[in-house]
C-alpha cells in the first residue's frame, strides 16, 4: 500500500515537471491590456480581424520589470512571443539594436504608413528607411487650465507668449499656496517639459548651444525663481500628486498627457467652465509632443507571416476604434480621429478629448519626443542637470555644456 | 508601586516599553498605510494631510484584482511550484547537511563553500546564462524550470541551516542505530530525518516566506505560468503615467497578509529552528 502511495506521488511529481504542454497558439503577444476590462472581447475582434490565432500573454505594468523582461526575451533570441506591445521608450531602444522586425515591406507600405502622422513617424518609429511598428494609438501632451482662474484674473485664455506670461503671473498668489504653473520636475518626468518649451521657443533638443534652446530652459528657470509663478518643490513632483494638487485648485493650468481627461471627468471637474484643454500658446509656434505604444515584431520570431497579419489588421480604422474602447485611449491616425464614425454614440465619453485632439492636429505641431537608444538613462541625465540649474546650482551655460556632454556620450 | 511596578524599577520598564510601542509602530505603520491605500477611493489617495482613517473606504480595489488579475490562478502556481521547492530544498538539503557535517573531506568543504558562494551572487548576474540554459533545455515557463530555479534559491540557506544542526546531534545516536542493524539509508531517514524535524520545520517556513515573496524568478524565467509575485507588477494601468497606487498596495496586502498569518503562528518554532540550527555549541 506505501509503495503504492509513493509510486502515485512519483508520478504525479514526474508530470508536474514535464515541460508545460499549453496550447500551442499561431501567434503570441505579449501586452498589459490583457488586464483590461473587456480584453477577451478586443482579442476576439483581432483574432477575427486578422483570421490568425492568437495567445496573448501579460506584461508587467511596471515599467523596469517590462523593460527587463522584454529586453531578456529579445535579447537572447528567444522565439516564444511574436509581438511587443511598447511604448516610446522602449521602441527607440529596440530598434536601434536590432531587435525588431522591419515592416515597410509589407505591413507599413507606403500607402498605409501615409495614414499615420509622418513628423510623428520620422521622430519616432523610424531609422533610416526602415518603420518598427504600429501605432496602436497616439496620445498627446495637452495644455489644461482651471477656469477659475480665468475668472479671478478677468484675462483671457492665453493664446502667444505674452498672454501666458501675464496670465500665470495674475494666477500666483504664494502666500494662498496657488500658482499660475505646475509641472511635474521631477528627475525622470521633467524631459517632457522640458523637451515641450525648447520646442515651443523653435529650440532644438540636442543643440543645447542653440540660443533658442537656451530660451526655453532661461524661461522655465524664469517662471520658477525669477517671476516664481511655479513652485520649486514640484522638482520631487510626478504627475499623480500634481494632478491631484491641479483638481484641488492650487494651479492655474499644467501640461498633461490627454488621457487624463477622465480622472478630471471622475472627479467632477472637468469642463468648459472648470478644468479643460486649450491650444498651447503659439511662442515662437504652436507645439507639443505625441507618444504612442505600438505592436513590434520579435525579429527572431519564427510566425512572422502570421504575425504581419496581425500587425496589418492593427492599422485598420476598426482596430484604432476598438483600442478606443478598450483602453480610452485615441486613435493613431488622424483620419479615423477626423473621421465620421468616431462621432457614433458608443464614443461618446471620449467625443470631448477628439474634439480637442483634432484642435491639436490642425493647429499645432506635433513632435515625438527626442531619445536616444540609452533612453533612460538619458531622460535621467537630462532631468538631473535640468534640476541643478533650477536649483541654481550650476548656470544656463554650464547646464549646456552637461546637457551637451550627456548626448555626446549617448548619441546613437 | 506604579502600575504594579516598583518606584526603581520603573525607568527600567518605561524605557523596554517606549522601545517596544516605538519599534512596533515603525513596523505596522508602513503595513496600516499599505492597507487604508487600498481601500481608499483612487481619487482620494493624494489628499494632504494623509487620512489614515479613510472616510468612503471601500474593496473595489480588491474586486478589481481579484476579477482582473486572476489571483486564484496566480495562487495555484504559486501553491505548486512553492511545494515542489520545499520538498526539493529538504530532501537534498537534509542530504546535502548530513554529508557536509559528517563527512567533512576537502572536496565536500569546497562544494559546501561553492553552494554558500553562490547564494551570494544576485539573481541579476546569471539571469541571462540561466534563461539561455531553461530555454535550451526547454525548460522556460514550465513549472519543472521554475521548480529548479526556486529550489536552487533556497538550497543554500537550507543547507547551512541544517548542516549546523546536524553537526550537534551526537554521533553515538547514529552509532547506536548501526549497532542494531541499520543501514545508511535507513539510518538517514528514520534516525536523522525525525531528529532534525526541529530545524526542517524552521527552514520550511522561512522557504515558504521566500518563494512567497519572490518576483525575480517568475518575471523572467515565466511567460504564462504566473505567480502571486507577478500581480504586483502587472496591475492594470488606466495610462501609461499614472501609478495605480491603490492597486498595488491591494496586490501588496494579498501578498502580505498570509505571511504575517503564517509568521505569527508558526513564530515560536521559526525562532527556536534558527536559534538550533544557527548557533554552535
Amino acid at each position: 500500500m506505501k509503495k503504492t502511495k509513493l509510486l502515485v506521488c512519483l508520478v504525479l511529481m514526474i508530470a508536474l515537471l514535464l515541460p508545460s504542454t499549453a496550447a500551442f497558439a499561431k501567434v503570441t503577444i505579449m501586452t498589459n491590456d490583457t488586464t483590461k476590462v473587456g480584453w477577451d472581447d478586443f482579442l476576439k475582434l483581432l483574432s477575427e480581424g486578422s483570421g490568425v490565432e492568437i495567445e496573448a500573454i501579460t506584461s508587467p505594468s511596471n515599467p523596469d520589470d517590462r523593460v527587463a523582461k522584454m529586453t531578456t526575451i529579445l535579447a537572447s533570441g528567444d522565439s516564444s512571443v511574436d509581438i511587443m506591445h511598447i511604448n516610446d521608450e522602449m521602441v527607440t531602444q529596440f530598434m536601434y539594436a536590432d531587435f525588431l522586425e522591419p515592416l515597410q515591406g509589407d505591413v507599413m507600405r507606403p500607402e498605409v504608413a501615409g495614414l499615420f502622422n509622418q513628423d510623428f513617424m520620422k521622430d519616432r518609429y523610424m531609422v533610416g528607411d526602415n518603420i518598427y511598428g504600429v501605432p496602436c494609438y497616439n496620445g498627446m501632451i495637452t495644455l489644461w487650465i482651471n477656469e477659475d482662474f480665468v475668472k479671478s484674473t478677468g484675462l483671457a485664455i492665453p493664446t502667444n507668449q505674452e498672454e501666458f506670461e501675464a496670465f500665470i503671473k495674475a494666477s500666483t498668489d504664494e502666500a494662498a499656496g496657488t500658482f499660475g504653473y505646475a509641472g511635474a520636475w521631477e528627475h525622470t518626468y521633467s524631459f517632457n517639459e522640458i523637451g515641450i518649451f525648447i520646442n515651443l521657443f523653435s529650440g532644438d533638443f540636442f543643440n543645447w548651444k542653440d540660443a533658442k534652446t537656451q530660451a526655453g530652459l532661461q524661461f522655465m528657470y524664469d517662471m520658477a525663481n525669477t517671476w516664481k509663478v511655479t513652485p520649486l518643490s514640484q522638482l520631487a513632483e510626478q504627475y499623480e500628486p500634481m494632478n491631484q494638487k491641479f483638481i484641488d485648485g492650487k494651479h492655474a493650468m499644467e501640461f498633461m498627457w490627454c488621457g487624463v481627461i477622465n480622472d478630471f471627468i471622475e472627479s467632477g471637474v472637468y469642463g468648459e467652465d472648470k478644468i479643460h484643454m486649450i491650444t498651447v500658446p503659439t511662442f515662437e509656434v504652436s507645439t507639443t509632443f505625441m507618444d504612442a505604444w505600438y505592436y513590434v515584431l520579435n525579429a527572431g520570431s519564427q510566425n512572422k507571416e502570421e504575425a504581419k497579419k496581425v500587425l496589418e489588421y492593427a492599422t485598420s480604422p476598426e482596430f484604432e476604434l476598438a483600442y478606443l474602447e478598450l483602453t480610452g485611449n485615441p486613435p493613431a491616425r488622424p483620419d479615423v480621429l477626423a473621421g465620421e464614425t468616431i462621432q457614433a454614440e458608443k464614443y461618446a465619453p471620449w467625443h470631448e478629448m477628439i474634439k480637442a485632439l483634432n484642435e491639436y492636429n490642425e493647429k499645432s505641431v506635433l513632435h515625438g519626443r527626442p531619445m536616444v537608444p540609452a533612453t533612460m538613462e538619458y531622460i535621467s541625465e537630462v532631468g538631473t542637470i535640468f534640476q541643478r540649474y533650477i536649483l541654481n546650482e550650476v548656470t544656463l551655460d554650464e547646464a549646456a555644456d552637461l546637457q551637451l556632454k550627456a548626448y555626446e556620450s549617448m548619441k546613437p | 508601586m506604579v502600575f504594579g511596578i516598583k518606584k526603581k524599577n520603573l525607568p527600567g520598564f518605561l524605557l523596554r516599553w517606549g522601545l517596544t510601542i516605538a519599534i512596533c509602530f515603525i513596523i505596522i505603520l508602513p503595513l496600516w498605510w499599505i492597507f487604508i491605500s487600498s481601500i481608499t477611493p483612487a481619487s482620494q489617495l493624494y489628499k494632504t494631510p494623509i487620512d489614515f482613517f479613510p472616510a468612503g473606504a471601500n474593496f473595489d480595489s480588491y474586486q478589481k484584482v481579484f476579477t482582473q488579475l486572476h489571483i486564484w490562478d496566480k495562487a495555484k502556481n504559486t501553491l505548486i511550484i512553492t511545494s515542489i521547492a520545499l520538498v526539493s530544498s529538504i530532501l537534498f538539503g537534509m542530504m546535502a547537511a548530513y554529508a557536509f557535517a559528517r563527512f567533512p573531506t576537502r572536496g565536500l568543504k569546497i562544494a559546501n563553500m561553492l553552494l554558500l558562494f553562490s547564494s551570494m551572487i544576485p539573481g541579476i548576474v546569471t539571469a541571462r546564462s540561466a534563461y539561455d540554459f531553461l530555454r535550451a533545455a526547454h525548460l522556460l515557463d514550465t513549472y519543472a524550470g521554475l521548480s529548479i530555479m526556486y529550489t536552487s534559491a533556497i538550497l543554500p540557506f537550507s543547507v547551512l541551516i541544517l548542516m549546523n544542526f546536524v553537526q550537534q546531534i551526537p554521533v553515538s545516536i547514529e552509532e547506536a542505530a548501526e549497532v542494531d542493524g541499520t543501514n545508511f539509508i535507513q539510518k538517514l531517514f528514520y534516525v536523522m530525518l525525525p531528529l532534525m524535524m526541529p530545524a526542517i520545520a524552521t527552514i520550511a517556513i522561512i522557504n515558504f516566506i521566500s518563494c512567497l515573496n519572490d518576483l525575480f524568478t517568475p518575471l523572467f524565467f515565466a511567460n504564462r505560468i504566473e505567480t502571486l509575485s507577478i500581480g504586483i507588477t502587472t496591475v492594470p494601468r488606466d495610462n501609461t503615467y499614472d501609478v495605480p497606487w491603490d492597486l498595488i498596495s491591494t496586490m501588496g496586502w494579498i501578498i502580505i497578509a498570509p505571511i504575517i498569518v503564517f509568521v505569527l503562528c508558526f513564530e515560536k518554532q521559526i525562532m527556536e529552528g534558527i536559534m538550533a540550527g544557527g548557533v554552535k555549541q
